[in-house]
């Protein structure tokens, strides 16, 4: 019995250190679609001047999980007629899904300050904001990259050893 | 404050209407740039054009006259910014306004060369919208089949356009070239569609007449407005003068306003002899008299 509790104990707490572990791995992939993401709103204000409604709604249409579901978001918000600015339908997107992602605040911040200025500019203006914005985005996954294997099997190692350590206080 | 048919009204905070200035609700700010991303949905670089020209089209083409300071650039008006006035303008196609006059315009099955003269305020746009709806349509009164328009909409403001999609009935066999410079616009209608008929609001620079000379050249017609009162107007700007000269019109339409909005004061043809007695009030339907 004592056996069968130990194994539960160490094997759940190697489970929390694998599920942070997973965020940690997570954050660069996440942050790497929303690079993919932004690059083709930069493209559809560049070349076709889509408006921004129509634009999230076509980025959203081709991302899908979290990052199709702030695009939507930020173009249900911007065609709401509360004449909101795209900066500001960004900020309450990325406000109201960044709970649900596996993001911290500072990534927020990032995605956040990426869409400050959007549709408050001119073409040349837009682009060159979100060409900055997508390469402070690469930088930091960048980092995490280098960081995240590391991390991840830190805290991976620090969960199944928490369980022994439970599991020897307990005996 | 609105401006009707009917006099000038104000608005007061509640939404009611006023005759007094006094009770009117006075916008700031935050209501002229909440306003403006509306119109622009939040979208700036959309807008580029259409903020230096002065006014933005929208859904139903309507158009909203903008006001502001300008910021110029080798003497060209790159933007207004700190908008400080928003005219709304509400866009009235009128079917059939055209119908008085339509069979003096086609002759043989050919639709003629046109001018519209006209000053401002007294139909144009709305003539050669109707004209170039039942040129592209057809006239089944008048044994007319319809025929390819080509429409160089430089300003939005004949079809119309908002999103590339037409707010206003311009005809069934209709291409339209939105907010492109009128001589570009032609010579590119000519290569690519095949028009029978061009149509353009105000023409008269240098480039536009050349590229008339080369849409003539390729047999079809062309109709298009200027701005005056008569034919002396006219005479004054070189590039209509010379076509003139050259009498490629041959027909010309004297809008005016005698008898109110959509007077035809004269309806001639390339010699400028008149085709009508007297005056003629355009309204859907109705027949020359």
């Amino acid at each position: 019995m004592k056996i069968i509790g130990a194994m539960m104990i160490i094997g759940a707490s190697a489970w929390l250190g694998s599920l942070i572990a997973n965020n940690y791995r997570q954050r660069p992939r996440i942050l790497g679609r929303f690079v993919q993401a932004v690059e083709m709103l930069r493209s559809l204000i560049s070349y076709s001047y889509m408006p921004l409604p129509q634009a999230f709604g076509k980025v959203a249409q081709n991302s899908s999980g979290f990052v199709a579901k702030v695009f939507s978001s930020a173009a249900e918000l911007i065609s709401s007629g509360q004449g909101l600015s795209g900066g500001e339908a960004w900020n309450q997107a990325v406000t109201y899904w960044g709970p649900f992602l596996p993001l911290d605040q500072d990534d927020q911040t990032l995605l956040k300050d990426a869409g400050n200025a959007l549709g408050m500019t001119d073409r040349t203006d837009q682009e060159r904001h979100l060409s900055l914005a997508l390469e402070q985005i690469r930088r930091r996954i960048a980092r995490l990259e280098e960081s995240a294997s590391h991390t991840a099997k830190v805290w991976f190692y620090l969960g199944l050893s928490g369980g022994g350590i439970l599991v020897l206080v307990l005996l | 404050m609105a401006i009707t048919g009917n006099g000038d009204f104000f608005i007061t905070p509640q939404g009611a209407i006023s005759q007094s200035p006094v009770h009117a609700y006075l916008p700031d700010r935050e209501d002229l740039d909440r306003s403006l991303q509306l119109l622009g949905q939040g979208s700036a670089y959309a807008l580029e054009e259409q903020l230096r020209s002065g006014y933005i089209t929208i859904p139903g083409g309507h158009r909203v006259g903008l006001c502001g300071k300008a910021i110029v650039d080798s003497g060209r008006i790159v933007r207004l910014i700190d908008i400080s006035g928003l005219n709304y303008r509400l866009a009235r196609a009128i079917k059939g306004l055209a119908d008085p006059i339509m069979r003096y315009l086609v002759v043989g099955g050919r639709p003629l060369h046109t001018l519209i003269v006209s000053p401002p305020r007294a139909g144009k746009t709305t003539l050669l919208r109707d004209i170039v709806r039942q040129w592209s349509t057809g006239i089944p009164k008048i044994g007319f089949a319809g025929v390819k328009v080509g429409l160089v909409d430089e300003r939005s403001e004949v079809a119309a356009c908002y999103g590339g999609v037409p707010q206003m009935d311009v005809g069934v066999r209709t291409d339209i070239l939105d907010s492109c410079p009128k001589a570009e616009g032609i010579l590119l209608l000519i290569r690519s569609m095949s028009p029978q008929v061009i149509a353009t609001d105000e023409l008269g620079g240098r480039k536009d007449i050349e590229a008339v000379e080369e849409l003539i050249n390729t047999g079809a017609s062309l109709l298009t407005t200027a701005h005056g009162n008569s034919m002396q107007d006219l005479v004054g700007r070189p590039g209509l003068a010379r076509l003139m000269e050259w009498k490629i019109f041959e027909r010309y339409i004297f809008l005016g306003r005698s008898l109110g909005i959509g007077t035809v004061e004269n309806l001639t043809d390339r010699s400028l002899s008149s085709l009508i007695t007297g005056k003629l009030v355009l309204r859907p339907g109705s027949e020359e008299p």
